[in-house]
């Protein structure tokens, strides 16, 4: 009788740890690194177009984005006239902006890295994000479904206690063939606060990506910033001082 | 003794009219014990002094309060747009801000400034700070607002590329007079707002956040920076005429487009509405316990009056006098007893709160909390109808009240009994 017991115990056991020991078998941390790298490669060269959508005004932009490694990148606008020239350089957690009218390049301080950048729904912390997941979250699966014939994983990333974060969670989805889908910001409070969904995925570049991604503010509706990738190249050979304050001031990479 | 003898109805000779032989006995009977008399009618003017005073200084501490929260920089009025209200961002502006200057100088009793503010980075060499950009007309805010008074260095900025920023974020900047800051933020509709301005001076207000976060610069070189054309966030409002504040809050709002908000100091801060009520309640509690014990010194004296005119009372019933004209006597004696009490009273605060008016009241050693409370150092009573009615009004009824509870007893005496009584 008791022997029964045990053994119903240790199927029903085996039964629970099912799921979980399929899970077990992928790597999240390797599966979110391999979803940033997706995006970036060894180098990278985009060209972008920018949609800014608020209640009383709307904007477009273009710009071109060049990466290396998880460390490195400078993004610079294009278009419209007036904002033309203005730039971005990130050097692993440093950044700088550079103004053409001022001709000066301003080292961000940590303290603005949450406020907006060049007025849409991104924060300079979110152009940043690509090597912070291993450093200063704790990954898990949350969940894990089957969706037009890929595995899509659902993942939590907490920020550890210590790391500089202002949100209290973080939410991915990521399809086994490393695509972005969303991202989901929560506060303190777990009230999801953020989000970023992928509107449209293709290959770009010889790679299948996010071809269009649009933020939305979720405290105020109709308020969004959308981000399509017109042209991407990957591993392209790229000079070293192209990541400098030099050449974000002088403006030779155009 | 001299002071016991009844005064009959027969000596009022000097006195013709009926009612006038109440008064005469009244008052005569008011000195049949002097001491006793002084003695309370002190307690009135004390107690008069005390409240009328107290709600002097009271007053007088509220409206320095009031004054000095509008005027070191919010204002007493201000107008924005409705939008601006509940969300303070660039967009939400007041539109042809140029001509509702106009309007409203022209309209209105007031002292207008125009002001914009875009929050940005702020920089100076290698190091930058977040830092909140506002654009105003300074000679304007000089007529409407203390806080330009509170220069530490240098002056204000003349030309148009000249900046004021607080001594903290100079300090944080590491930043001097005659330096070159640039001013980076989005500007309206998403565009980039970029400024390089001089260092004309630096402000110490005494409100840490501010000093770490305001920059000031010319309005039309803020408004070109961030993309704004003639439109403002902000007019802020200064009148001579505090009492009529909300009438012309209202009237304003009646002559200006509808969705414009106009807010006086008590909905711009309700912080501060709120901690003066509380101030007036505790203080109408201590009043009150005043008074209260001033009227139960009043009873007392009119239970010893009644008490050791019991055979007297006695006999003007076996006369035939009525029991309430009796008592009628006694509460005109209160009412003696009162008006001597408020004359001293009320002289005595005029006195005082006439010296102190023009004087002031030093609040040495106190400026820290003056500081954080908004009040100047040095505290002016202040004159409003309630410093001279409130005291007065409640203490003719108490001791009115006092003097009819004293002679209850009054009223069931028998003449017998009471002639017999010792």
């Amino acid at each position: 009788m008791s022997s029964f017991i045990t053994l119903n115990r240790f199927v029903l056991l085996l039964v629970l740890l099912m799921p979980v020991l399929a899970r077990a078998q992928i790597d999240v941390g390797e599966l979110v690194m391999k979803a940033v790298d997706q995006t970036r490669g060894l180098s990278s060269y985009a060209q972008m177009t920018m949609h800014i959508k608020r209640p009383k005004w709307e904007r477009t932009s273009s710009l071109i984005a060049w990466t290396r490694g998880r460390e490195d990148s400078l993004i610079r606008f294009t278009a419209p006239a007036r904002d033309a020239g203005n730039a971005l350089l990130k050097q692993g957690n440093k950044m700088w902006t550079f103004n053409p009218k001022l001709n000066r390049s301003i080292r961000l301080p940590n303290s603005m890295m949450s406020q907006s950048w060049a007025g849409s729904d991104f924060s300079y912390n979110d152009l940043s994000r690509s090597d912070k997941w291993l450093r200063h979250y704790t990954l898990s699966l949350a969940d894990e479904v089957q969706q037009e014939g890929h595995a899509v994983y659902t993942i939590d990333a907490v920020p550890l206690e210590d790391a500089p974060v202002v949100w209290g969670r973080e939410q991915m989805v990521i399809r086994d063939d490393y695509v972005l889908l969303e991202l989901t910001y929560f506060d303190q409070d777990q009230i999801p606060v953020k989000k970023m969904v992928s509107t449209e995925v293709g290959e770009l570049g010889g790679r299948m990506m996010a071809i269009a991604m649009r933020m939305e503010d979720l405290e105020s509706p109709g308020q969004y910033t959308e981000v399509r990738y017109d042209e991407m190249s990957f591993e392209v050979v790229l000079e070293d001082r192209l990541f400098t304050v030099f050449s974000l001031q002088s403006g030779r990479d155009r | 003794m001299a002071e016991q003898t009844l005064p009959l109805p027969g000596q009022a000779t000097d006195t013709a009219s009926g009612g006038g032989i109440y008064l005469r006995m009244a008052w005569r009977n008011l000195w049949r014990n002097r001491r006793r008399t002084w003695l309370t009618a002190s307690g009135i003017a004390f107690a008069i002094f005390l409240v009328s005073i107290g709600i002097s200084f009271q007053a007088g501490s509220y409206s320095n309060m009031i004054d000095n929260a509008t005027g070191m920089f919010l204002g007493q009025m201000q107008i924005s747009h409705q939008d601006y209200v509940e969300d303070e961002t660039l967009e939400n502006t007041v539109l042809d801000a140029t001509a509702l200057l106009r309007q409203l100088r022209q309209d209105f009793a007031v002292k207008v400034a125009p002001r914009v503010q875009g929050f940005a980075l702020v920089s100076v060499g290698e190091r930058s700070f977040g830092g909140l950009t506002v654009g105003v007309d300074f000679a304007a805010e000089q007529q409407v607002v203390n806080f330009f008074r509170n220069l530490k260095d240098g002056e204000l900025p003349e030309s148009a590329d000249e900046v004021l920023i607080g001594v903290t974020l100079a300090r944080n900047l590491g930043a001097a007079v005659g330096d070159e800051l640039v001013v980076l933020g989005t500007a309206k509709e998403g565009g980039v707002a970029a400024l390089a301005l001089t260092i004309s001076g630096t402000f110490r207000s005494g409100q840490p956040e501010l000093d770490r976060t305001l920059l000031f610069a010319p309005l039309a070189t803020v408004q070109n920076g961030f993309g704004l054309g003639d439109e403002i966030h902000q007019f802020v409002l200064r009148t001579d005429d505090l009492d009529s504040l909300e009438q012309t809050r209202q009237a304003m709002e009646q002559a200006l487009p509808e969705q414009l908000a106009v807010r006086a100091w008590p909905q711009l801060l309700p912080e501060l509405v709120q901690s003066i009520e509380l101030d007036k309640i505790s203080a109408r509690l201590m009043y009150g316990v005043i008074l209260i014990l001033v009227t139960f010194s009043v009873v007392n004296t009119f239970l010893m009056i009644v008490f050791e005119r019991t055979r007297e009372f006695g006999m003007l019933l076996a006369l035939g006098m009525r029991p309430g004209a009796i008592v009628s006597q006694v509460l005109l004696e209160a009412s003696f007893m009162w008006v001597l009490g408020t004359t001293v009273g009320l002289l005595l605060s005029v006195a005082i709160i006439g010296y102190f008016a023009g004087a002031g009241v030093p609040l040495a050693g106190m400026e820290e909390l003056a500081e954080q409370y908004y009040m100047s150092d040095r505290l002016y009573p202040g004159l409003s109808p309630e410093v001279f009615y409130v005291a007065p009004v409640v203490l003719l009824v108490g001791t009115q009240l006092a003097a009819l509870v004293a002679t209850f007893r009054i009223r069931r005496l028998q003449p017998v009994v009471a002639l017999r009584a010792h």
